[in-house]
């Protein structure tokens, strides 16, 4: 069974992505942030992770970092929006960090369910 | 030679008081030669006396014999020779001086002598002044000897006459003697004879007296009575004769009547001469009167025999002479003047004491010495001219300025004034001079001088303004270069006659916002008329009309009595700075904005994710064609447009992680024309001329691309769709100077510079100002984003370049961005836009959603030489397919479309013809990654927007790998 666990402060953002995996016949579940995520990764064991980069309590990059360290086998993708105070974009360092797909906000749907089948049928 | 001793010197006035004093010639030889000797440190001094063609060698004084009491005829000594021709003598060498009687001279020690007349006209005899080495008198000495001499003429004269008076006194005294004998003879006849004889000689007698102004009186011991003559009476002021010693004693004044005392009984006890001076108070008139009696004692007739001469007059001139003299002297020793005599050849023969201050030696150092060692070399000739004009004119010459030489070495500087000194004759024989040390005043003017120059020197050289103005009319009297260049004026323009009344028309001053000013308001009015000191900022016109905002400030000068004199106003042209300034507030505001954008852009993304994802999902839920389903796709189409909007204001405000590359510039360029042309209107002409690149310049072509279709984009709107000329050049220019733009100033280098200019509308100054702000346009709502502009602004600062602006209301526009040339072109690999393109006639299926680019993209394949077919929508692109698959050889398709990615459409494409060359085009997602892609069956990869050798090239390549040709 496939499950994504969707971790992002903005909750419009976060419940737009559970209704459009709940469309797709995708199991997931949200979460808050970088600590929130963790937290419920081991009771839920995803298969995808989506996350955020900037948010409060445990950033995108932080969580990216931490969860290949713990689990890596799962695949990671980062959206992001660009940054709050500097306009620079932190996608490409998450792609660094082990960040499979990376896709800036507004996410375009195709593209978007197109890594996430990707990532579903294929490990990390 | 004897040792000068100067403080044993008599000068000149001591030996005229000695001399005055003189009642024989043996005290006037022994106080001249003594005198003399001492003076010229001689070894011998003469007193020679004429006596008809005699002279007599009277008395001398030496270190061995001359010729004491010895006559020579006057034409056969040097003292004849000296009285014959009324002149002095100065032999160096007796032996070589035909006027010396060798032999008479050749068993004495004289080497050299001095010989001078006494008295010049008809001398009395003369002085003779003999050095057994060789030696030339100074004129000074001479000077001294001559003075000696004359004044010994005056005493030997008195002498003389006293002596003939006295030994007429005698004869007639005798003779009285002799006829009161007779008288008291038997005979009577005889005596009466002899009493007439006496009568007249008493008269005689009396008469001499009285002419000699010399008084006799006998004083007998027997008797105590002292008998006076008329003239003692008259002198001592009594008028009764036959006195006793002890009246007589009470006359003269009580000091010296110890002295009369004594010197009665010296003379009587003992012999001792009597000769004495003393003061009376004549009882007849309270008169004090000054005396000297001169008495011989008869010790046979027990009668004291004198004479009395009334000396007052000759005791007042001697004093006034003296008075004279120590004023005379102290004048010279107390004043801050040097005063110093030269002779007509240039020696010193007088300095005063304040030498020594002065020059830090002595003045009986430099006595005798020429003046030409103490004056500066440079300042000699200078002094030698005004001693000439002094000789010359016979009159004072004041004001010649020199240097002489203190005795530490260094130089001084000295002012004289100079008159000739003329002798009895009227004969210049002299000069006498004063001079002044002016050598603090002389720094002092140095000094000022300097400071003038400095003073001059900085106000040449300022770059601010100044113009000095005198009060009350404000008259111009002084401006400097740098005012002249504020105003852009000759000097003759803008300063002469200019007057308060004047500056403002004269110097076209206006207030910053543009309002003309009142004269009254200039600050340099304002400080000459109400004493203010006044800051303003104010508008300098030219005359090409040109205005340079100009700050000034004006001060009063006050004069010593406090009023004002003048004002002074300072003034900077700080046009560029406001400029910069402006320029820096707005790069300030650009940079705020795009800090804040970045902020915003955010939040932004997060918000449009959560709008076009429902909008997305509902518009699944509703039946196509709904009213529902296209107020969701409304939705969705105003979320994209936001979304392009949010990327813009990234890409304005975005810094660094960007990948540029040496790229030639001219490709992108062609490129941006070959699209313009597809999408402009036809009224609008675009021309084109680009020159070749030989140096890349490290860019994201992309974002060149972009700012380049900004430009263009901006330069058609400008035209209003109206018939116009858009005009894009390219060109590598070397700049030698720094380039100013609205990016900031860069530095001198190669630039590739790219112009487009168009004839539209322009902009004001307001909207120039703001062109680069973000959300700035003048765009109708709806047209424009305003984002353009800010976005080209970031760009081009990225590239460490910098873009103009010129724009003419009405006219036009013109833009030139300046980008720099890479610096080292090593290991570059660039396109070669030189190269041929490469050419097809394969179908292609082009799949883009952007019918901009589309329409560009075939017009480019077109071009090359290839069958395009579009479709804006990849749903209908895979029906066409999936109907005909053979019917195509190519497809390039764009990775980012509603519906469906460019991906899901290859694979679908695929899967029905495995073998077609599928090209992906990719823009800024970077969803795609390459390598997974091609193992998906992806043929090629291409950046967008298209560059046509890019695109060519990546045709055949395809192509060739599937084994086309």
């Amino acid at each position: 069974m496939n499950r994504v666990l969707i971790i992002d402060d903005d909750e419009d953002m976060r419940s737009m992505l559970l209704q459009l995996m709940e469309r797709v016949g995708i199991e997931a579940i949200g979460a808050r942030d970088g600590n929130d995520g963790l937290q419920q990764f081991d009771a839920f064991q995803p298969n995808l992770v989506i996350t955020d980069i900037v948010m409060p309590g445990k950033e995108g990059l932080e969580t990216i970092i931490e969860m290949r360290r713990k689990y890596p086998d799962v695949s990671i993708i980062a959206i992001s929006g660009g940054g709050r105070v500097g306009p620079d974009s932190y996608l490409p360092i998450a792609k660094q960090f082990g960040a499979r797909y990376v896709f800036a906000k507004p996410l375009n749907r195709n593209e978007f369910l197109f890594a996430v089948r990707q990532c579903l049928s294929t490990k990390a | 030679m004897l040792k000068k001793d100067p403080d044993k010197h008599n000068s000149i006035a001591d030996i005229v008081c000695k001399l005055s004093l003189a009642r024989d010639l043996d005290s006037i030889m022994l106080i001249v030669r003594n005198a003399v000797r001492s003076y010229t440190c001689a070894d011998g001094v003469t007193f020679i006396l004429r006596e008809n063609d005699h002279c007599y060698y009277a008395d001398e004084e030496a270190i061995t014999p001359l010729w004491k009491g010895r006559r020579f005829h006057v034409s056969e000594c040097i003292s004849g020779w000296v009285m014959i021709h009324k002149e002095a003598a100065a032999i160096q060498d007796v032996f070589a001086d035909d006027r010396i009687p060798y032999d008479i001279y050749r068993s004495t020690f004289v080497k050299s002598l001095l010989m001078v007349p006494i008295r010049s006209a008809a001398p009395l005899g003369a002085i003779g002044v003999y050095w057994s080495k060789e030696y030339l008198p100074s004129d000074n000495e001479r000077n001294y000897v001559q003075a000696a001499a004359d004044s010994a003429a005056v005493a030997v004269e008195n002498v003389r006459v006293n002596m003939h008076l006295r030994n007429q006194i005698a004869e007639l005294e005798h003779e009285r003697h002799h006829l009161a004998e007779i008288i008291e003879g038997t005979r009577a006849d005889e005596r009466k004879h002899a009493e007439k004889a006496l009568r007249e000689s008493e008269r005689d007698l009396k008469r001499a007296q009285s002419i000699a102004n010399i008084g006799s009186w006998r004083f007998d011991l027997n008797s105590g009575i002292v008998v006076a003559s008329d003239e003692t009476m008259k002198i001592y002021g009594i008028h009764e004769n036959d006195l006793t010693i002890k009246q007589v004693q009470t006359i003269p004044l009580p000091e010296y009547r110890k002295q009369l005392d004594d010197s009665l009984k010296n003379l009587i006890d003992s012999g001792v001469p009597y000769n004495i001076e003393f003061k009376i108070r004549r009882p007849s008139d309270n008169a004090i009167r000054h005396i000297h009696s001169v008495a011989e004692y008869d010790s046979d007739q027990m009668i004291v025999f004198g004479i009395l001469h009334d000396i007052t007059e000759q005791k007042i001139a001697e004093e006034q002479h003296w008075e004279s003299e120590n004023r005379f002297r102290s004048f010279v020793e107390n004043a801050n003047d040097i005063v110093y005599a030269l002779s007509p050849d240039g020696v010193f023969s007088y300095i005063s004491p304040n030498w020594l201050d002065y020059m830090g030696e002595r003045p009986d150092k430099a006595i005798g010495k020429r003046f030409e060692p103490y004056v500066h070399p440079e300042d000699v000739k200078v002094c030698r001219e005004f001693l000439e004009r002094v000789f010359e004119t016979g009159k004072k010459q004041s004001g010649v300025e020199y240097r002489v030489r203190h005795c530490d070495g260094t130089w001084r500087w000295q002012i004289s004034n100079g008159a000739p000194l003329f002798d009895n004759s009227g004969v210049i024989m002299g000069y006498i001079g004063i001079a002044r040390d002016v050598t603090e005043q002389k720094k002092m003017e140095e000094a000022l001088r300097e400071n003038e120059a400095m003073l001059q020197a900085a106000l040449d050289n300022s770059h601010a303004g100044v113009a000095i103005a005198s009060a009350p009319d404000g008259k111009l009297r002084y401006v400097n270069n740098a005012a002249l260049r504020i105003r852009g004026k000759s000097k003759k323009e803008i300063v002469e006659e200019i007057g308060i009344q004047k500056y403002v028309e004269s110097w076209q001053i206006y207030h910053v916002d543009g309002r003309p000013y009142k004269d009254d308001e200039v600050p340099l009015a304002r400080a000459i008329l109400h004493g203010e000191t006044c800051s303003k900022e104010f508008i300098v016109r030219r005359d090409n009309g040109e205005d340079r905002i100009v700050w000034a400030n004006a001060a009063p000068i006050y004069g010593r009595n406090g009023n004002i004199v003048a004002g002074i106003v300072v003034f900077l042209d700080v046009t560029e700075t406001r400029r910069l300034n402006e320029r820096l507030r707005q790069a300030e505001k650009m940079e705020s904005i795009g800090t804040l954008a970045g902020g915003i852009a955010h939040d932004f993304n997060n918000i449009l994710g959560g709008i076009i994802g429902y909008a997305d999902m509902s518009l699944e839920d509703v039946p196509p064609g709904s009213i529902l389903a296209k107020n969701l796709q409304r939705i969705l189409d105003g979320g994209e447009r936001a979304k392009n909007l949010v990327r813009q204001i990234l890409n304005f405000s975005r810094r660094g992680n960007e990948e540029r590359t040496p790229q030639y510039l001219r490709p992108v360029l062609k490129e941006v024309i070959e699209l313009l042309r597809a999408s402009l209107p036809s009224s609008i002409e675009l021309k084109s001329n680009l020159a070749p690149d030989t140096i890349p310049v490290l860019a994201d072509p992309t974002q060149i691309h972009e700012i380049v279709m900004n430009l263009c984009t901006n330069a058609a709107h400008a035209m209003n769709d109206e018939k116009g000329v858009l005009d894009v050049t390219y060109k590598e220019v070397v700049f030698d100077q720094p380039i100013e733009g609205r990016a900031g100033t860069v530095p001198p280098g190669m630039y590739s510079v790219i112009g487009v200019q168009d004839n539209g509308c322009g902009m004001d100054a307001i909207t120039l100002t703001r062109l680069f702000e973000p959300f700035f346009t003048t765009k109708p709502p709806g047209k424009g984003t305003g984002m353009g502009m800010a976005v080209l602004y970031g760009i081009v600062q990225r590239h460490n370049g910098t873009v103009t602006v010129e724009s003419i209301p009405g006219k036009g526009t013109s833009v030139k961005v300046f980008l720099p040339k890479c610096q080292e072109v090593r290991n570059v690999t660039v396109t070669d836009e030189n190269a041929p393109l490469e050419r097809g006639t394969e179908r292609i299926l082009l799949v883009d959603d952007e019918h901009v680019i589309s329409d560009m993209a075939t017009h480019l394949l077109t071009n090359l030489g290839y069958n395009v077919t579009i479709f804006n929508d990849p749903i209908r692109a895979l029906k066409a397919f999936s109907e005909n698959p053979d019917s195509f050889d190519v497809v390039i398709t764009d990775q980012t479309m509603p519906n469906m990615s460019g991906l899901d459409l290859a694979k679908e494409l695929l899967d029905i013809k495995t073998d077609i060359p599928i090209i992906l085009c990719t823009g800024y997602s970077k969803l795609v990654d390459e390598e997974k892609a091609l193992a998906a069956g992806i043929a090629g990869f291409l950046s967008k927007p298209f560059r046509q050798h890019s695109i060519a090239h990546k045709i055949r390549f395809v192509l060739q790998k599937k084994g086309h040709q």
